[in-house]
């Protein structure tokens, strides 16, 4: 089943003479629970792309479709909604309320929907994220490796359909990588959440089912990883 | 200027025009002070003897007297054309000594045949500095009787010419005589050959005063002979001779301590300005750091920086400030009606005082700031991590409140700044509230718009206010004449007023001194008197009192007085011997009539004549002179008209011994706003300067605060909050936030109030309630609170207007 369609889409920052075209017409299609790694040099448009089917971002021109919806017509409102339970979004820099705790930090999307927290669920990712000691502690007194951690917690505990991770391991070392890679397996697996993950890292990227090679704006590979 | 500079320069300029405006406030008041006390007391002493001009100029030599002078106390009495003139005379150390004076135009008399003439008479046949003018000196006579030089002029008396004399106007001096006497002042330089008393200027009043007892020796040796050398009462008021040095030590220390505190308040309203333009500059400053700069250099920069854009705004606050405050001084001469206008002086030291302190002010508002930035953390100030980086932060078990109270910090200053702001304010709208109250204690609106008060030897009623008042009889109208009496305690008080602690009031009231119950005895026209119960030869009581002395007239209330007294024993004008009055009945209301019962004051009704033979038994040895009021009320329309009527009237009819004076209700009402008036100005100034300083310090502190949330507003959205919900939970937050401000506010304006109910014997918490102009602080608190909220949403607004990723990456 097709969970993610994009049609001729396109971003440029800027106008005139000093535009630059980030996204240039890129058209792609993924499954539900599909685990992709986005790879390509620095600068070839892979955060743009994510923001931009992350809704954080709006395109200049093209289609992002999850579940058949166009996203890029969806109200301020649906926007919302959209991204506090379909995505969750792992920043290349960590993203995290300095002014709260780490479990204050997870949980922000449930609180922000009035839901509440189910204990069991919240206890397995932080065990597995290997932050349960660090809960009462606040985002300036971690690691940074820390930080992506929390920040991964916090992109799971909604169950979001699909996950955006740009570069989650990017601050990690060898060992630590390698389980974080592990954890989305493991939620890409039990859950069926779809996952595209931004690397530099050709290990981490090896660990995907599908490999997108991105280069000045545009898709130049996209090939299946046995 | 670079647009993100604005606030810096707007909080500087405002500093500046600050502290101009009140430095050259307070140097104009204290000059106009000592002025004042000039008016009164050119001198700083005086000798008992007369002496002539060049005897008194030679008093000069001694070191200590700076100038020496006479004047003749021997006026004399000319005439030019219909005006009567009283001339008076000065030398020329007279003329030096008083460099304050009415003088509206040209200078004084320097020579024996330059005069200078009064206002009145130099409007009346229009003369000018310059003009020639022949007097006819000589005197003033009723029959045989010769007048005195300014005695009241009236068409009932003659003049002998003795000489005609030419004198040359050399100056316009403001009128000294009241309008109704007639008499025009003059003044001009006595002849040699006349006897003047001297008066002395000191180099030092309080040296020499010190050394008075010297000096004294010093002018008898000089002049052969013994005198009294007698300071001025009002210049050693003036400088505080009299008094320890310890008061003269407290009132500089506190006039220090207010200084510093005002300095103290314009650093904390303007730190966050500069520490909001430095933090912007702590990514580059970082960069010089990673490249070798130490943190001492760059505080060094910061502080050259902020000194450097501080300058223009300072030169052009200081420029504006004295053009405001001279316009202010202008047009406070113009409201309080002065004869001459002057113009504020321009002092050379004062204003490099006041940049001085601006100055001052800036490097002391930057210190910190900069020494804060200087040691931001290379990494963090590359990677802008600073806004939030040293507070402390709690655990709450809510998100909410955790996410809420841990930004508190970020945006705590400007609770305190703004109610700082809001306090001042209420703190001088108080001070209005008391100097209203006071004003209003002993005024009650009248009916009665025309109100005529003469004076005269005579007990018998003027026969000028009879004819008045048979002229007006068909409007309303009675004469009046009240005599003050005291008497002793012979009565206990009621039990209405033991109940309300009229006992207490009387106690405090007096302080010590022994307590007498205190009066008017009021003689009107039988007619009157009839109206009242009453008939020719009985004594109304009117036995209320105020139930409340600290309220004002207008919002008094009156119970009853003293318990039944039939028989009273009164001294009248508070002098032995007593005079026995029976009581016949008591009364309360008094109908038409007027008469306004003081605090703890009773008021005794009789005829005109039945009190005339009191006075006149009372006082057989002396002629007392009697003050006869008459009340008229005309239509609006007539004020005009019956007031020329009535000048001419009265001075027809008035002998050269009496005076009179004419007033209508709408010159009390003029003289009564224009107190107000000043007040409110200087008020709305002040006002304005906090305003202006409240909103660039709010805009720098809410700057600062978004700017180190910004990280969390794009947590928050990206996770799926919507603006909407992102405005609507800061604007609550911040709302909260003026709530506990506001709270503040309060408390420390109702602490303030309940000192000064404590402090002061005669203001409670309930007057000070009452005359708080709470519409004039309602509007202010509105505005000021207002304006913080909107700056606060246009800064949010702004915010949400960048794309989220910007906000999440952060610059
Ligand atoms: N806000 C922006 N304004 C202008 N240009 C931008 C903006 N954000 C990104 N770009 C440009 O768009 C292009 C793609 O940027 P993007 O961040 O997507 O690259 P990336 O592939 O994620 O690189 P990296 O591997 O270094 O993270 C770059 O050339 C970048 O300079
Ligand atoms: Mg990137």
């Amino acid at each position: 089943m097709e969970i993610l369609r994009i049609e001729n889409l396109k971003k440029e920052y800027g106008q005139g003479e000093n535009a630059v075209c980030a996204i240039d017409n890129i058209n792609l299609s993924v499954e539900r629970g599909e685990f992709i790694a986005i790879v390509g040099p620095s600068g070839s448009g892979k955060s743009t792309l994510l923001h931009l089917i992350g809704c954080v971002d709006q395109p200049t021109s093209g289609q992002i479709r999850i579940d058949g919806n166009d996203i890029s017509k969806y109200s301020t409102k649906e926007q919302a909604l959209f991204r506090r339970r379909k995505v969750g979004l792992i920043y290349q820099f960590y993203n995290l309320i300095p002014d709260l705790t780490v479990r204050h930090n997870i949980e922000l999307p449930l609180k922000l929907d009035k839901r509440k927290v189910e204990q069991d669920f919240f206890e397995d990712i932080v065990k597995k994220l290997g932050l349960t000691d660090k809960l009462d502690r606040f985002p300036g007194e971690l690691s940074g490796g820390q930080q992506q951690r929390v920040a991964i917690a916090r992109s799971l505990i909604y169950r979001p359909t699909i996950i955006l991770a740009d570069e989650p391991t990017g601050n990690l070392d060898r060992k630590n990588s390698a389980e974080i890679v592990e954890i989305l397996k493991y939620f890409n697996q039990q859950l069926k959440q779809t996952i595209l993950l931004i690397t530099h890292d050709e290990k981490v990227a090896l660990q995907a089912r599908r490999i997108i090679t991105l280069e000045d704006a545009k898709i130049v590979r996209d090939e299946i990883n046995e | 200027m670079n647009k993100k500079n604005l606030p810096i320069f707007m909080s500087v300029l405002i500093t500046a025009l600050f502290f101009t405006m009140i430095f050259y406030f307070v140097y104009t008041n204290v000059q106009d002070h000592y002025k004042g006390y000039r008016l009164i007391s050119f001198a700083d002493a005086e000798l008992d003897v007369k002496l002539f001009s060049n005897e008194i100029k030679q008093l000069e030599m001694i070191k200590e007297i700076q100038t020496a002078g006479g004047l003749s106390e021997e006026l004399w009495s000319a005439r030019f054309q219909e005006a009567m003139l009283a001339i008076h005379f000065q030398d020329a150390g007279i003329n030096t000594m008083r460099e304050y004076s009415n003088l509206i135009e040209g200078r004084f008399a320097e020579h024996k045949r330059e005069i200078v003439i009064s206002q009145n008479l130099a409007e009346k046949y229009q003369l000018e500095v310059g003009d020639k003018i022949l007097l006819q000196v000589g005197s003033r006579y009723t029959g045989e009787q010769v007048l005195s030089p300014t005695a009241t002029y009236t068409d009932k008396e003659s003049f002998k010419e003795q000489e005609n004399r030419e004198y040359t106007v050399v100056g316009i001096h403001g009128n000294v005589y009241n309008k109704y006497l007639d008499i025009s002042f003059a003044l001009t330089m006595p002849e040699e050959n006349r006897k003047l008393s001297p008066y002395i200027r000191f180099k030092d009043f309080k040296a020499a005063y010190q050394n008075r007892e010297q000096i004294k020796e010093e002018i008898e040796k000089q002049l052969g002979r013994r005198v009294d050398l007698n300071f001025s009462e009002i210049m050693m008021h003036y400088y505080g001779v009299k008094e320890s040095g310890m008061k003269a030590w407290i009132s500089t220390i506190i006039n220090i301590i207010s200084i510093l505190f005002v300095i103290f308040l314009f650093v904390f309203f303007v730190r966050n300005i500069f520490r909001v333009w430095g933090l912007r500059k702590a990514g580059e400053l970082s960069m010089y750091k990673s490249i070798g700069t130490t943190n001492s250099q760059i505080y060094w920069l910061l502080m050259k920086e902020a000194v450097l854009i501080s300058l223009l705004p300072i030169l052009i606050g200081h420029g504006l400030g004295y053009l405001l405050m001279s316009g202010i001084y202008y047009q406070m001469q113009k409201t309080m009606a002065v004869d001459k206008i002057v113009f504020m002086e321009f002092s050379l030291a004062l204003s490099a005082v006041t940049l001085g302190v601006a100055l001052f002010i800036i490097m002391l508002a930057v210190f910190a700031p900069a020494g804060a930035i200087a040691k931001i953390n290379i990494i963090d100030g590359i990677r802008g991590n600073f806004y939030a980086k040293s507070r402390k932060r709690k655990r709450y078990k809510d998100l909410w409140k955790e996410l809420r109270n841990n930004n508190m910090a970020s945006i705590k200053s400007l609770r305190y700044i703004t109610a700082v702001g809001t306090i001042i304010i209420s703190c001088f709208l108080i001070a209005v509230g008391i100097s209203d109250y006071f004003s209003e204690m002993s005024f009650l609106e009248s009916d009665y718009n025309i109100n005529i008060t003469y004076k005269t030897g005579q007990q018998e009623v003027p026969p000028v206010l009879k004819e008045i008042s048979r002229h007006f009889s068909e409007k309303k109208a009675y004469i009046s004449r009240s005599k003050y009496f005291n008497m002793d305690f012979e009565w206990p008080l009621a039990e209405e007023a033991m109940a309300s602690g009229i006992d207490k009031q009387l106690e405090e009231y007096f302080e010590g001194e022994e307590k007498k119950i205190e009066g008017m005895l009021i003689g009107i026209e039988e007619e009157q008197l009839n109206q009242l119960g009453g008939k020719k030869g009985e004594f109304l009581l009117r036995n209320l009192v105020q139930e409340d002395i600290k309220l004002p007239l207008a919002k008094a209330k009156y119970i009853r007085y003293l318990d039944s007294p039939s028989e009273l024993s009164i001294y009248l004008s508070g002098a032995e011997p007593a005079t026995k009055i029976k009581i016949t009945k008591e009364i309360t209301g008094i109908g038409e009539l007027e008469e306004v019962i003081r605090p703890l004051e009773i008021q005794i009704f009789t005829d005109l004549d039945t009190q005339k033979e009191l006075i006149e038994g009372h006082n057989k040895a002396q002629s007392a002179r009697s003050v006869f009021e008459l009340k008229m009320k005309v239509e609006d329309s007539e004020i005009t008209d019956t007031k020329d009527y009535l000048e001419k009237t009265l001075k027809a009819g008035a002998a050269f011994d009496e005076q009179f004076n004419l007033v209508s209700g709408d010159e009390i009402a003029a003289k009564r706003s224009i107190d107000v008036r000043v007040l409110l100005l200087i008020i709305g100034g002040i006002g304005l300067v906090i305003l202006l300083l409240n909103i660039t310090n709010g805009y720098a502190c809410i700057n600062l605060s978004l700017l180190s949330r910004k990280r969390e507003i794009g947590s928050l959205y990206s996770c799926g909050m919507e603006k909407e919900g992102l405005i609507r939970l800061y604007l609550t937050e911040f709302g909260a936030e003026e709530i506990r401000s506001i709270g503040i506010t309060a408390l420390i304006t109702a602490a303030v109030m309940l000192t000064i109910d404590l402090l002061s014997s005669s203001i409670s918490i309930k007057v000070l309630l009452l005359y708080f102009p709470w519409l004039f602080f309602g509007v202010f608190a509105v505005l000021i609170y207002g304006v913080n909220l909107l700056i606060y949403y246009f800064a949010l607004r702004n915010i949400l207007k960048q794309p989220v990723v910007e906000l999440i990456r952060q610059e």
